[in-house]
């Protein structure tokens, strides 16, 4: 018992003191306990937001009367419509022969789904036509427009022909109101629909341009909900046509996903196959059945929630991590400094035991004091802001947001497990020095290296020393750059991934898209968008896109037809042919070129035969190339040859505007959309700039956790240099020779720890990209040489940045203690 | 002319307890050529005059030339603007550390670059004239033998291995030159350091209890080679010391106490 006493009472002694050792460094200390909270005021932020995400799509999509019933499966016809009783025959048929399964059908209901545009008069009287789609809907079981409890959203369904239900998206940036009239065209000329609610639609709900990853610009996308009836006046289209079969199943059953290689969703998959037999056995038209992973919303959204969901984590440990390292290394150094203080304790009879708790204490509160506060700057800041930003990103209202409770528990419970681990390290290695050693002086006593002496043996000793001193502790050293490779990490992957995302999009667009205007035609609407192009003197070219998948896989990609397949500066689309040769037309197996997104997810090589599926109709291609730089999956392939096989001559019309020619309501009229180039780069822009400050915030945060990490080192190393340098400057070395050392080491560190922190980056991104990149997604992160530059130059400057603190500390040398330190 | 001329030399610190005379009225003259050993009790005030000697520390009174000259000494400034503002009793502003930078210019200007100026020229006196060995000998751990000598050579006027060289041998460590100090014995150390303190050919050289870490017979091999190092450079040495045996190395014995010069002989 008095044992006990006297070890509780040696180890509040011990504590007291290394809590006042710690004390000294506060600034080292506040720095470290930003660190933490950093860490986890992040982890909360992207927590809450990806929780949040998750439970709201699956509260939407819900078969509930709150939720809009999201179709399982679709059944899509992209090359003409059925009419009435076509499309209830279907789904009667299918009705008749579903399949053997665990799946029940619950209802098949026949939608009309048309590319069109919309006639808009801005404030200032620019007419603009934007591209949209619009919904006819009959039943409106399936797939409902979403009214939420909001102040976004208002009014009810249609219920004449002349009425529309507009997205809120085109409701606020196109400020458009209940009982407003609006003009909308679907190929066939125009008309005027009255506004009768504000709502969202489960396929838009994430608001992008088919085949965009990013959010429409305000004013650059439009979508719509009429009754069926409105929908076939507007497209001139008999009653109860209908392109798109929305099948929904008892329940919510599992699909398979796009972001695995796993098969989801096994029954599911089956089904599907079964209906593809179904719909080959009736009618001629290739007809695309596919799941919620085939919807681009709904995938898209997924994917967001589900990456946010598998980053959160990481970037919280990453960051206690980075703190983690930092605490250790502070420790280490502490156990050094305080060695002799130990020696004696542990002479005078102290067991190790005693001295092991404070060095593991010291980083429980430090880790405590960093969960508290960025659990409260989370909560109240961190969460709202991202939730905000989502909401301001995407326009979706966030109705509920997660439970913070276990949020908050779950990041404390990571920084906190990192940070404790932090200690126990220096926590062993104080316990174990040995005293008799440390009086001797002995475990100072380090031999330098000999290959590095013969290696700098030539050079002058100045720089002999310079270089010996930069790698005198390698491990320290190592931990440092490891550290800063982190946090740098941070910083950079951001950098480099949207250098790679800008050149893939805008670069693609801007340098590689000839056009200024795609025109989307009804079946055989090329003509006349071709005779409007000939009558102002514009180039054309036809295109014809169709979607289409690889042979017993479900996941679909785009069949790219077009004129001129050419890697020419010139050419409507220029190619970037990574690999092979061009295709040529009319060959005996339809010669393709194929992107590398394929080329990586299905292993196809230049050479190879394969078969793609449109529907239930097969077609061999043979790839004579690779082409890089496309963010979706992409086949490209002469349209002459495609276009028997899809019974189609074009989809759309890509048009080179001479000067003083503009797109115009006419085209409009006759057209289902008029993507012009410029729009698309500035959807691109506005986005970058609605994320500015989440850069820049991400980028400071980086580059100021890279100074905590290195200034740390640095003044470590400083701190130990002291004795060297007051003898040197006992021995009437001048401080400017003192301080040219000191850079020439800072500018050795900061260049290393830059190309080991740049390496890491690259890597590091590569990693983290490879394990977001999926089938709909994927690209390749390029290292940017402005990029390597930044972060090269990035270490070296706040390596650097350090001499003029070193040469003040030196300044402030008192050489006449430290004499007396020298020869005592 | 006598190399140092000291007069009236004193070092006061005022202390909360009130002025500690480490130094009270030190009068000295050191001819070139002579080797004196300086004995005393611990806080007798000998350390004190090596620092002063040296210019390390600045006399609070008194005079120092060296050579005929006037040593550089840091002038006696005031307490710094913030310093005064600070030290006002119970003053909620130094609660904001922030509010120092605002005086930072001021001091700077007043006091920091006065001192800074002050403090190079006496590391200037002490780079051309004075060498310099410790008790602990200090060497760089990450350079050789050889590298210790050319550093120091290196941050001063000039590379010159062949007397780096010629001074190894003196102190008969030629056959050490590729050594790190950790792969020598403390006695070889200490023969490095006398070597790497004549470097620059300094006219004095000073020596802090150089033997205090070393046995005996090790003590007696380096004042050997001092003596012999220091007759072959015509270097003129003081050496601190409790060691009365020493005495034997030197060609003067100063006996200080209580901050006073208490005997000053000539040894035959």
């Amino acid at each position: 018992m008095r044992l006990l006493n006297e070890a509780g009472f040696l180890f509040g002694l011990l504590t007291k003191r290394l809590a006042r050792s710690l004390w000294r460094t506060k600034i080292r200390l506040f720095a470290v306990v930003i660190m933490v909270m950093v860490g986890v005021f992040a982890g909360i932020s992207f927590a809450a937001y990806a929780h949040t995400a998750s439970s709201m799509y699956d509260d939407i999509y819900a078969d509930t009367d709150n939720g809009v019933n999201l179709a399982d499966i679709w059944v899509e016809n992209p090359g003409s419509t059925w009419n009435g009783s076509a499309a209830d025959s279907i789904c009667d048929e299918i009705e008749a022969q579903w399949p053997d399964s665990d799946l029940s059908l619950n209802e098949c209901e026949p939608r009309l789904k048309l590319d069109g545009v919309m006639f808009h008069i801005s404030d200032d009287g620019q007419e603009s036509i934007i591209p949209a789609v619009w919904h006819g809907i009959d039943q409106g079981h399936v797939d409902r427009v979403w009214f939420p409890d909001h102040e976004c959203c208002s009014g009810a369904m249609p219920s004449a022909i002349d009425e529309i239900v507009v997205d809120v998206r085109v409701a606020e940036g196109m400020d458009v109101g209940i009982g407003d009239s609006i003009t909308i065209g679907a190929g066939f000329g125009s008309m005027n629909y009255s506004v009768v609610g504000i709502g969202f639609h489960p396929n838009h709900l994430y608001y992008a341009q088919s085949g965009s990853l990013f959010p429409a610009d305000p004013g650059t996308f439009a979508t719509g909900y009429l009754t069926a009836g409105g929908l076939e006046k507007l497209a001139n289209l008999s009653v109860g046509s209908a392109n798109l079969l929305l099948i929904d199943i008892v329940g919510t059953p599992e699909y398979d996903l796009q972001s695995t290689t796993d098969i989801e969703g096994e029954e599911t998959i089956f089904v599907i196959d079964e209906i593809d037999s179904i719909l080959q056995d009736i009618q001629d038209s290739p007809s695309l059945v596919y799941s919620r992973s085939g919807v681009e919303s709904v995938e898209f959204l997924r994917a967001d929630a589900e990456s946010a969901m598998e980053i959160y984590v990481p970037v919280t440990a990453m960051i206690a991590i980075v703190a983690g390292i930092t605490i250790f290394l502070s420790l280490q150094r502490l156990v050094q400094s305080q060695a002799r203080e130990i020696a004696i304790l542990r002479t005078l009879g102290i067991p190790r035991n005693v001295i092991i708790p404070g060095y593991i204490l010291m980083p429980i509160i430090i880790g405590l004091v960093g969960c508290l506060l960025g659990g409260i700057f989370g909560i109240l800041f961190g969460a709202p802001s991202m939730l905000g930003i989502y909401e301001g990103v995407l326009g979706i209202p966030i109705i509920e947001s997660a439970d913070i409770n276990p949020i908050l528990l779950q990041i404390s419970g990571i920084a906190m497990l990192i940070v404790l681990f932090s200690g126990i390290l220096p926590a062993i290695q104080a316990s174990r020095l040995q005293p008799l050693e440390i009086m001797r002086g002995q475990h100072q006593i380090r031999l330098s290296s000999r290959m590095l002496q013969r290696l700098t043996s030539r050079l002058p000793s100045t720089v002999g020393l310079t270089i010996r001193s930069s790698i005198r502790k390698p491990a320290r050293l190592a931990f440092t750059f490891f550290a800063v490779g982190l946090s740098m990490l941070i910083f950079g992957s951001m950098s480099l991934m949207m250098g790679t995302m800008e050149e893939a999009i805008v670069g693609n667009v801007e340098d590689n898209q000839n056009w200024d205007a795609e025109v989307t035609v009804p079946f055989g609407g090329e003509v006349a968008v071709s005779e409007w192009a000939e009558e102002r003197g514009a180039n054309y070219e036809l295109k014809l896109a169709f979607p289409a998948n690889p042979v017993g896989d479900s996941r679909y990609l785009t069949v790219n037809g077009l004129d001129t397949i050419s890697t020419n500066d010139n050419s409507m689309i220029v190619l970037d042919l990574k690999e092979g040769s061009l295709p040529v037309a009319n060959s005996e197996i339809i010669q393709v070129l194929v992107d590398e997104g394929l080329q990586h997810f299905l292993d196809w090589q230049v050479g190879q035969t394969q078969t793609i599926m449109f529907g239930a109709n097969p077609m061999n291609i043979e790839i004579t190339g690779i082409t890089q730089g496309e963010i979706s999956r992409t086949i490209y392939v002469h349209r002459q040859d495609l276009a028997p096989v899809v019974g189609i001559e074009a989809t759309s019309v890509l048009i080179e505007l001479p000067s003083g020619a503009e797109v115009d309501s006419e085209l409009g009229e006759i057209s289902l959309g008029v993507t012009q180039k410029v729009d698309l780069i500035s959807t691109f822009e506005t986005i970058l700039d609605q994320q500015q400050a989440i850069f820049s915030s991400v980028l400071a945060l980086g580059i100021i956790i890279a100074i905590v990490v290195l200034f740390n080192t640095l003044i470590m190393n400083l701190a130990e240099r002291d004795v060297e340098i007051a003898t040197l400057r006992v021995l009437g070395a001048p401080i400017n020779k003192i301080g040219g050392m000191m850079l020439g080491e800072h500018i050795a560190i900061g260049l290393i720890g830059g190309i080991l922190a740049t390496g890491f980056t690259i890597i590091g991104t590569q990693a983290l990209v490879s394990t977001f990149i999926q089938w709909a997604f994927y690209l390749t992160v390029s290292p940017d040489s402005m990029v390597i530059a930044q972060l090269v130059g990035i270490v070296v400057f706040i390596s650097v940045m350090l001499t003029p603190f070193g040469m003040w500390r030196i300044s402030r040398l008192d050489l006449v203690e430290k004499v007396k330190d020298l020869s005592q | 002319m006598a190399l140092v001329d000291i007069k009236s030399l004193e070092r006061h610190y005022v202390m909360p307890s009130g002025t500690v005379k480490a130094l009270d009225g030190v009068d000295l003259e050191i001819k070139e050529g002579e080797r004196i050993i300086l004995l005393g009790p611990s806080g007798s005030g000998k350390s004190t005059l090596l620092n002063c000697l040296s210019a390390l520390d600045t006399p609070t009174g008194g005079s120092y030339e060296f050579a005929g000259k006037e040593v550089p000494r840091a002038s006696a400034l005031g307490p710094k603007l913030w310093e005064k503002i600070s030290s006002i009793q119970w003053n909620p502003l130094t609660l904001i550390p922030p509010l120092r930078f605002l005086f930072y210019p001021i001091d700077y200007f007043t006091h920091s670059r006065p001192e800074s100026k002050a403090s190079e020229q006496m590391t200037r006196f002490r780079r051309d004239n004075i060498g310099y060995v410790f008790q602990f000998f200090n060497l760089l751990q990450d350079l050789t033998v050889l590298e210790n000598i050319l550093l120091i050579q290196e941050l001063a006027d000039g590379r010159d291995e062949e007397r780096a060289l010629h001074l190894l041998k003196i102190v008969g460590l030629e056959a050490e030159v590729n050594r790190f100090p950790a792969e020598i014995s403390g006695g070889q150390q200490q023969r490095v350091a006398i070597a790497r303190s004549l470097a620059k050919s300094p006219r004095l050289l000073l020596g802090d209890e150089l033997t205090g870490n070393l046995d005996s017979k090790t003590s007696t091999m380096v004042m050997e080679v001092l003596v012999k190092a220091c007759e072959a450079e015509r270097i003129t040495c003081v050496l601190v010391t409790h060691d009365e045996s020493l005495i034997e190395f030197a060609t003067r014995v100063i006996r200080i106490d209580s901050g006073k010069i208490i005997s000053d002989e000539i040894v035959e």
